[in-house]
């Protein structure tokens, strides 16, 4: 017999109903099956309108229509018989839900109870009892019915679950058998324990626990919804509730919190203070444990925009809480705040950091004295070491005369306030703390707080670039020596400043005591010699020349002196203990033992030069140079000597340079060749020529980068040389003065950083941030920083340094840019025609540099020495290049100078013209061309006529300060 | 894929409290790590051994506890830093009639 369902019409019918009830449906899924039901009336159309009755009851039941319910599966049972089984589940949990367990239960009492029977009352009970208090209430059972004493064991773990904090004797349940009808029930009441603990991954495994048919496992899904932080999909309205209850919705609390981040965007004040009152509000709300932490940063904020703290305040119901979180973001606020009004708001950043500490460690953050007292002091310390001297003190003392006025911070502690009594037990002293304001003082406490070297490096090396004196430097080693006693590092420090002093008797006393202490530190073991040579040089200055030879035996006894250059320069100090009181004609005496000394004559003669000059013997000084430097020298000779003089004189701390024209014979001996110098030595000279400042010579700066660049480029092709400070010297040079590669040489520096900070030489990664960092605050400022900072600090890919190392390995030629076309007629300066022709090729190949005479006669330049052909024009572009090298600045005064050869143009206005000849005066014509083509260098060295020229410029209606853009060079002025 | 840590106080992810010694977070570190494997909680554990990496040094450890904080960060990440809310005890009425309309 043909099913009805076989008819497709039907089916479809069936597959409706059944859609619907997927979709939730269930009234129109029950039309639609009374419908079909009606037509077909065959026994799968009746279970198909019993499976929808049934869901039906259960919706009821949802919805708290325990009555309906009833009645709807009363009526359904009498209308269709069949159904009885079917709905015997869903009936049981209507006659719960009616509050009408008790039919079942009652039966229980009966004492002829057949054991099948109580097997599914009990089953009805694990099935369908949602309440445990139905069974622990029910009057019809004796209270000492096991199932009474389990269902009121189970709703006291479970009120104790849900209302307290639990122990494991609560949750036990002894009462409770695993086969008891309320076994589930432990598994939920463990579950609910473990997750209010947060102990998430244990809730999951009670809940996997639980019997799936069981009436406790209906919770599950909410359960897992609350460990997610959300109502399961398609939870009922209790379920939601519970959900929002247990985890709290802070959907409100989040949309007034970004309400409040654009109000401090607008800037709009009363937006601001709504945005307040409502966040604040939410907050209590939702979450009430954030309240005081929302204050606070509500309270810095306000700060930061400068937004008055009294409307703050009432706008947030009361005022935050001065703790030490409150006080870190205030002084982070204040920090914020100097960004953008100046660097007196670190004043209060540094109160800010005072308040922390005290709170913190009176909170426990962290115990007093220790190294966090000692991070927040440098932390101020380094918030402050960078502020401008004079204007500072000023400031400061400004500052200290209000603290002592207004009493510090303790207008945050008036009654007012309403602090807690834990933030009033940490009332600042009175009369108030000053001490963070005084970098000194910063520094002593941290040292105090963590003596360690380090921590007294950094003071001294701010009292050093502070300008403090040597009294204040010699205090901070004095307290380096009595905090670390072992230490011979403070010793050294008081022994060079003592030197520096010229109070050499002190500094060997000191010494002595380093020696003690550690005899074989390399410091220590240089500075002896150092010392005893300082000593001679000294008697020889006040011609005390019985002294000196006993100085010698002294010196002859001391071990170091045995070595390198020493025997040499004993030699040249006896020699000069013999000349000086003689004569100049003196010079030969002694003169064959000093050049065996040290190898080779040139040597010699340089170094009986640099006693000479030391000793102040200048009469002495000239005869030498003059004998000297007569000769033609082979340049690896000039060379070896050179550096082996100079690093005789670093290993002396001496800054005498070279004779003027040495200087300027450097440039074309480097060119010649690395004449086989060490890399010590190669270092030495490159850092000799790049030292600005620090040569006698009158060879420009861009000379003295090239040769410099040279040398380093000789360094840098050493497969074993270390390559990180010899693209450090590339870097400097590159950046000297009138940079033509600026570019190039940072990336020589960074890669330098990078390499140096691979072998853990942090002396030379920080040398390489100062001049980084000096070399980019000229270019912005136009002036020297004083502990200014970098902030384009970022290194270089393995790859990219590479590629920095190869680059610089093959450039050998210092870059050049080329002189613009000329303009306006000016003519190009060229050789002229009597200049002495180019030096024979082979003179280059041989390597041999002029005489001192011609040199003198300023018959050659030794950097065109050996050059011939088309070097030798290369270098004739690079002297012409020289010539117009204010050419290359972005702009050069030139307003109101007409380029006439022949002076000043008669119509320069008389202001310009008034400062043209002071510079004039003061400089000699060609420099003070130079210094007017050049304002940063105008501005370093004469600010006020720059400020004259300025004034000049702005009278005259001239935009811009009157620069223009560049020209080629005037002629000679008269 | 790493996840987004730095806003989280680490001294919370462990557990721990702000003076807590260098011993006390390498055993919370280490408690953490074992509660939260990497090949079963990789997220949990990427977050505990960020937070342990962050404080391990004493140095980077008060560094980050001077400068953590910043006064203009936006205020919804005070929710993010503090956590998920705490989960409120209710009383067993609540939760019986969610079970009992389940």
């Amino acid at each position: 017999m043909p099913r009805a369902s076989d008819d497709p019409a039907v089916r479809a019918r069936f597959d409706v109903v059944e859609q619907l009830l997927a979709r939730g449906e269930v009234r129109r899924a029950l039309d639609v099956a009374k419908d079909l039901h009606k037509a077909c009336g065959s026994p799968e159309t009746e279970a198909l309108l019993v499976r929808v009755y049934r869901a039906r009851i259960e919706e009821m039941l949802r919805l708290g229509m325990p009555n309906e319910a009833k009645a709807l599966v009363d009526l359904v049972q009498e209308r269709y018989p069949a159904s009885r089984a079917a709905c015997a589940e869903v009936q049981e949990r209507v006659v719960v839900r009616s509050g009408n367990a008790q039919c079942p239960l009652a039966r229980l009492a009966a004492p002829d109870l057949p054991g099948e029977e109580r097997e599914h009352i009990e089953a009805f009970i694990r099935r369908s009892i949602t309440d445990p208090r139905q069974v622990a209430d029910f009057a019809g059972l004796p209270a000492t019915h096991p199932l009474r004493v389990e269902a009121a064991a189970v709703v006291r773990a479970l009120d104790a679950v849900t209302s307290r904090t639990v122990t494991d004797a609560d949750l036990a349940l002894p009462e409770v058998s695993r086969h008891s009808p309320f076994a589930p029930w432990k598994f939920l009441v463990r579950a609910v324990a473990h997750f209010h603990a947060r102990q998430d991954d244990e809730c999951r495994k009670c809940l996997a626990a639980i019997a799936f048919d069981s009436a406790p496992a209906r919770l599950t899904p909410v359960l897992h919804g609350l460990i997610e932080g959300r109502a399961p999909a398609n939870a009922a309205p209790a379920a939601a509730k519970l959900v929002v209850a247990v985890t709290g919705d802070t959907s409100r609390l989040r949309q007034a919190l970004a309400n409040l981040d654009a109000a401090f965007r607008s800037g709009r004040q009363r937006a601001v203070m709504d945005a307040i009152a409502e966040a604040v509000r939410e907050c209590r709300r939702q979450r009430p444990e954030l309240l005081d932490r929302l204050r606070q940063h509500i309270s810095a904020c306000a700060m930061v925009v400068d937004i008055p703290a009294e409307s703050v305040r009432n706008a947030m119901g009361g005022a935050s809480v001065k703790d030490a979180y409150f006080w870190r973001l205030f002084a982070r606020a204040a920090e914020k705040r100097a960004e953008t009004e100046g660097w007196v708001e670190l004043f209060g950043a540094c109160s800010g950091w005072e308040e922390f500490r005290r709170h913190a460690v009176h909170q426990g953050w962290f115990g007093a004295g220790g190294a966090e007292e000692a991070a927040v002091c440098l932390h101020m310390a380094d918030l402050l070491a960078p502020l401008p001297l004079r204007e500072y003190e000023v400031e400061r003392d400004e500052m200290v005369r209000g603290l002592k006025k207004c009493g510090g911070m303790a207008s945050y502690y008036r009654p007012s306030e309403h602090q807690p009594p834990s933030v009033m037990a940490c009332v600042p002293p009175a009369p108030p703390e000053t001490y963070f304001l005084y970098p000194e003082q910063i520094f002593g406490r941290a040292c105090h707080a963590t003596p360690s070297p380090e921590l007294f490096r950094r003071w001294l090396d701010w009292a050093k670039a502070n300008d403090q004196g040597d009294r204040a430097a010699d205090d901070v080693a004095e307290a380096w020596h009595t905090a670390c006693p072992t230490d011979p590092r403070p010793l050294l420090v008081l022994t060079e400043n003592a030197e520096a002093r010229d109070a050499l008797g002190k500094a060997l006393k000191y010494l002595t005591a380093a020696e003690e202490l550690d005899g074989m530190n390399v410091e220590v073991r240089r500075a002896r010699p150092r010392l005893l040579v300082a000593t001679a040089l000294r008697h020889l200055r006040k011609k005390q020349h019985h002294l000196v030879e006993k100085d010698l035996a002294e010196l002859g006894e001391s071990s170091q002196m045995a070595e390198g250059d020493w025997p040499a320069l004993i030699e040249a100090l006896r020699w000069a203990a013999h000349a000086i009181p003689s004569c100049a004609n003196c010079v030969d005496w002694g003169m064959e033992r000093l050049v065996a000394a040290a190898g080779d004559r040139l040597t010699a003669t340089y170094l009986v030069h640099l006693v000479a000059h030391e000793s102040k013997a200048f009469g002495l000084d000239n005869a030498v140079c003059d004998r000297l430097l007569s000769a033609d020298v082979e340049s690896a000779a000039f060379l070896r000597a050179a550096a082996r003089a100079r690093l005789l004189c670093e290993a002396m701390h001496l800054r005498f340079g070279m004779p003027e024209p040495w200087a300027d014979a450097l440039p074309a001996a480097v060119r010649c060749g690395d004449g086989n110098l060490s890399e010590a030595q190669l270092r030495a000279l490159a850092g000799f020529v790049l030292g600005c400042g620090t040569t006698d010579s009158s060879a420009s700066p861009r000379r003295m980068a090239s040769t410099g660049y040279c040398l380093a480029g000789y360094g840098l092709k050493r497969p074993d040389a270390d390559h990180a400070r010899f693209l450090f010297l590339r870097g400097k040079s590159l950046l000297i003065e009138d940079a033509r590669a600026p570019q190039r040489g940072l990336e020589c520096l960074r890669a330098a950083r990078m390499l140096a900070a691979r072998r853990r030489d942090m002396v030379l990664v920080e040398e390489a941030l100062d001049v980084e960092r000096r070399y980019r605050y000229l270019v912005r400022n136009g002036s020297e920083p004083r502990g200014a900072t970098g902030d384009h600090l970022n290194l270089m890919s393995a790859e990219q340094l590479q590629r920095v190392l190869a680059t610089e390995r093959e450039s050998t030629e210092f870059p050049v840019v080329p002189a613009p076309a000329p303009a306006r007629g000016v003519r190009q300066p060229a050789r002229s025609a009597a200049a002495p022709p180019p030096k024979p090729e082979a003179d280059r190949r041989q390597g041999v540099l002029p005489g001192l005479e011609e040199l003198d006669n300023g018959q050659n330049e030794l950097g065109d020495a050996d050059d011939t052909g088309d070097d030798a024009e290369v270098d004739d572009e690079l002297d012409e290049d020289e010539d117009l090298a204010f050419l290359d600045d972005d702009f050069v005064f030139g307003a109101g100078i007409d380029d006439d050869d022949e002076g000043p143009a008669p119509d320069m206005p008389p202001a310009i013209l008034n400062v043209y000849l002071r510079l004039v005066a003061k400089y000699g014509e060609e420099k003070a061309d130079r210094l007017l083509s050049m304002p940063d260098a105008l501005a370093r060295k004469e600010p006020k006529l720059l400020e004259e020229l300025m004034w000049a410029f702005e009278e005259l209606g001239l935009g811009g300060g009157g620069f223009m853009p560049p020209e080629p060079r005037r002629g000679k002025r008269k | 894929m790493k996840t987004q840590t730095s806003n989280e106080d680490p001294w919370a992810v462990l557990g721990i409290a702000l003076d807590a010694s260098d011993a006390d977070i390498r055993a919370a570190y280490l408690a953490g790590v074992k509660r939260h494997p990497p090949d079963r909680d990789p997220d949990a554990f990427e977050r505990i051994r960020d937070a342990y990496e962050r404080i391990r040094e004493p140095s980077r450890r008060i560094s980050l506890m001077l400068l953590q904080v910043d006064p203009m960060a936006p205020f919804v990440s005070l929710l993010d830093a503090a956590g998920p809310a705490p989960r409120r005890l209710v009383g067993m009425p609540a939760w019986l009639d969610a079970l009992k309309e389940a």
